[in-house]
């Protein structure tokens, strides 16, 4: 009834054919590794290497989402803005660089990205204070960020500061794994088939999914606070001071569903506050209005506030300031 | 270090094959051959943790003691020696992996707190103490002269198999590790294109499958109620994840092995294209079969006293198996549940009617998916929601991308309706679809490699095959994931 696993004998080949064999295997191997390597480079799914952008080919890049820690410092130093939008993907697919490039009269990108830690956040700040001439920014401030990312953070800023080891494993890995082969196939299909991207220049999060909100929906676990994302979150506010950078901020939304524990949330935006009152600046609050929360229209899924909602808090912030029109040139 | 590692198999392999083929080849000398394999295979234990390699080590050298006590034993005494050893082999294996069950079940039963020692897992305890237990049993039995304290280190601590087998008796592997072989290309060659197939299976799908089956089964534990497709998907991806995974490590034992001129003992022989639950474990972890077999089964009684005490020995066989696997119920229910399929499957033949195979298989494998999820989830309230999927009771999600496309659809059957949460995708549904042809319909890797005329081994595309076969598993090593039979 159970089986007898036997031991096959050593070898069935013989040695001059399998030392010919041997090097047609070596030979393919280095071969298609060359082949695949050159397709992603030509392809260049993540814009790590700068190749040519042809329409209907590459042109469009499909891996904003995943590669935007590393392809969005590289970008805020090509662009050159002078508004930011900083957070986590509330603040890259609810707030949009066109309405603060608007508001303030300068050019803007939305350096928020998928997942980010405040840590992290401070880390993009700190890069992109040294690679443009930043004036204004704002920080949509999502309790979920707080969650502490200080190894995430450590790993931001290697790439920030181009450690060559950090750069030689992201070469590898987007140029020559498997990863970025299947990047490359789809991005070559998604050009063809004339797909929009998720993000667009600005690095704004646009095409992104509608998910129906379920209020019965399990609620997310609230994790504390840690210690080292209040402290990411007083260095961002001591940079602005120190850079001269009018730094607005605010407390996010999200849907009721997602289950946010309103009293753990209230305590933290008051720690948060007494650290910008010390450094001169305020949060606002977009997040404890019930009835906002609870209208499924103003979020495309439970935790995302939709771009029209970010609108109006952008307008907010932005309030009582005589800022729009100023020189975009600069 | 895993087997799918850049340092393994960029910095390990390299280092340790140029050590071995300089003393086994270049100075002809058998023995310093073993040192090195010895030495790079106590290197590959301790570069998990220090502990790992503390507590293999002294388990060996208390085994060997026993050994040496068996050795000098007559027949009355060596039972007692025998018991003795193998109590402390089970007590070594209870404290370190089961004493938490044990705290935690008491703890349920008498309502009462028993504190639990939260003891880490060492690597591979359950291989090594399984065949340690094993090498007692048959020394006692046969009274085999006492092994060199050198060739049984050796035995265990080899590296190909070291880790998650195969399960060996130091027996039938000892004349290839006396003996060891020089590098050859005619073993080499085999070798690598075994290496190359087991890290195309790990590294390219059982790795992709990770994450969805993860991220499915993670929902699963925090109370989602999956859909007809989402549940079915999510459960194949964790079938063929783990038949990947697990038979991607065997193979890259094997090809390990076969570098170095020894030949492991199939492990894995396309056992999802069986046609019956008894054929089932003829292909899965048959190395694991023949000792559960050999010192479960027989000792039971197996198949002598009825067919009633057939069925018992069957059930308490794999349920044992099932808790080897891992210090929680939920493998036992697994290894329970495949007894009864298994008992079912005996009183069928007795029938005397055989199905069609088509309808054989399909019964086989459905079986085999629901068992699945025994093993997988950890609570049942999990796995109730998993089979009320499966089953179509929680009705049938869609994407929200899917939502206009197939409207019309939705307003004939009922039950269809739209959700974000956890569903697969079409890409995701097409990689579990390659997977299901390549595990149903292609030869398994001993059939292309080591049968004999295998067919990867006939002519130059064979080769070249395995060595596409290769890029793509090492493109897919910058993230590996750990086996899943490391933590059993």
């Amino acid at each position: 009834m159970f089986a007898t696993a036997s031991i096959p004998e050593l070898t069935t080949v013989r040695p001059a054919t399998a030392s010919r064999y041997l090097a047609i295997w070596a030979l393919t191997l280095l071969l298609s590794w060359l082949v695949f390597a050159g397709f992603i480079a030509v392809v260049d799914p993540y814009d790590f290497l700068g190749s040519p952008r042809i329409t209907g080919f590459n042109a469009s890049k499909y891996e904003m989402s995943e590669f935007g820690r590393i392809a969005k410092l590289r970008e805020v130093g090509r662009q050159k803005p002078q508004a930011l939008i900083l957070g986590d993907s509330q603040a890259e697919g609810g707030l949009r660089s066109s309405t603060l490039a608007e508001l303030t009269g300068e050019r803007a990108y939305n350096l928020g990205f998928l997942g980010a830690r405040i840590e992290e956040t401070k880390v993009a700040f700190g890069h992109a204070l040294q690679v443009a001439p930043v004036r204004t920014a704002v920080l949509a401030l999502d309790y979920v960020a707080f969650e502490g990312g200080v190894d995430r953070a450590k790993l931001l800023q290697a790439r920030a500061d181009h450690a060559p080891w950090r750069e030689l494993r992201d070469f590898a890995e987007f140029t020559l794994s498997m990863k970025a082969l299947v990047a490359a196939g789809r991005a070559v299909l998604f050009n063809h088939l004339n797909t929009p991207p998720s993000h667009d220049y600005e690095g704004d999060w646009v095409n992104h999914e509608n998910i129906p909100i379920n209020d019965n929906a399990t609620p997310v676990e609230n994790k504390p606070p840690a210690d080292s994302a209040y402290a990411a979150f007083d260095k961002i506010c001591a940079l602005a001071r120190e850079h001269h950078v009018d730094l607005r901020m605010f407390a996010t939304p999200v849907h009721r569903s997602f289950g946010q524990d309103m009293a753990s949330r209230a305590i933290w935006l008051r720690r948060l506050r007494a650290i910008a009152a010390q450094n001169g600046l305020k949060i606002a609050d977009e997040g404890s209005d019930a009835a906002f929360n609870a209208d499924k229209r103003n979020f495309f899924d439970r935790g995302h506030f939709v771009a029209t909602a970010g609108d109006a808090m952008l307008k907010r912030l932005f309030a009582n300031s005589d800022r729009a029109g100023g020189d975009k040139t600069r | 270090m895993l087997f799918s590692s850049f340092s393994f198999l960029f910095v390990f392999l390299p280092l340790t094959l140029a050590a071995y083929w300089l003393v086994r080849n270049r100075f002809d000398s058998i023995s310093a051959g073993q040192s090195v394999i010895l030495m790079a295979s106590l290197v590959f234990m301790a570069a998990s943790t220090w502990l790992d390699l503390a507590l293999l080590l002294t388990s060996l050298a208390v085994n060997w003691l026993f050994l040496n006590g068996l050795a000098r034993s007559e027949n009355g005494r060596r039972k007692a020696v025998l018991a003795i050893a193998v109590t402390f082999n089970l007590g070594f294996i209870g404290v370190f992996k089961y004493a938490d069950l044990f705290a935690d079940t008491l703890s349920n039963v008498m309502t009462v707190a028993v504190p639990e020692p939260d003891l880490p897992l060492p690597l591979a305890i359950s291989f090594y103490t399984f065949q340690l237990i094993a090498l007692l049993v048959e020394n006692a039995r046969h009274r085999w002269p006492m092994p060199q304290a050198k060739m049984m280190a050796l035995f265990f601590s080899f590296f190909p198999h070291l880790l998650a087998g195969p399960l060996l008796w130091f027996h039938e592997i000892r004349p290839q590790l006396e003996r060891l072989r020089p590098l050859a290309t005619e073993t080499f060659f085999p070798g690598m294109m075994m290496l190359s197939i087991g890290l195309f299976k790990k590294a390219v799908l059982a790795d992709s499958l990770a994450p969805l089956a993860n991220s499915y089964f993670s929902g699963l534990e925090k109370g989602a109620l999956p859909g007809l497709i989402d549940a079915w998907a999510g459960t194949l991806s964790y079938t063929f994840q783990i038949y990947f995974d697990f038979s991607g490590y065997s193979d890259m034992a094997v090809g390990l092995a076969l570098l170095f001129g020894v030949s492991l003992p199939v492990n894995f022989y396309s056992p999802y294209k069986a046609a019956s639950i008894i054929d089932f474990w003829r292909r899965w972890h048959m190395t694991l079969s023949r000792f559960l077999r050999e010192y479960l089964y027989f000792p039971l009684g197996g198949n002598r006293r009825g067919t009633v005490r057939r069925w018992i020995n069957l059930m308490l066989t794999m349920t044992i198996g099932g808790l080897w696997h891992g210090a929680s119920w939920n493998f036992a229910l697994w290894g329970g549940a495949h007894g009864l399929m298994l008992a079912i499957n005996h009183a069928w033949r007795g029938v005397g009617f055989a199905l069609p195979r088509p309808l054989a298989w399909a019964f086989a494998f459905t079986g085999v998916v629901f068992c699945w999820v025994l093993f997988r989830t950890h609570t049942l309230a999990a796995a109730s929601a998993n089979f009320a999927g499966m089953l179509g009771i929680n009705g049938i999600a869609i994407p929200p991308s899917y939502a206009a496309a197939l409207a019309k659809l939705m307003t004939v059957i009922p039950g269809i309706y739209v959700s974000g949460a956890g569903v697969f995708r079409p890409p995701d549904l097409i990689l579990l679809a390659i997977c299901g042809v390549i595990s149903l319909a292609m030869p398994n890797s001993e059939q292309l490699v080591r049968d004999r005329d295998g067919l990867l081994l006939r002519s130059w595309p064979g080769p070249a095959f395995c060595g596409v076969l290769a890029t793509l598993g090492l493109m897919s090593i910058f993230h590996p994931v750990s086996f899943i039979y490391f933590r059993f």
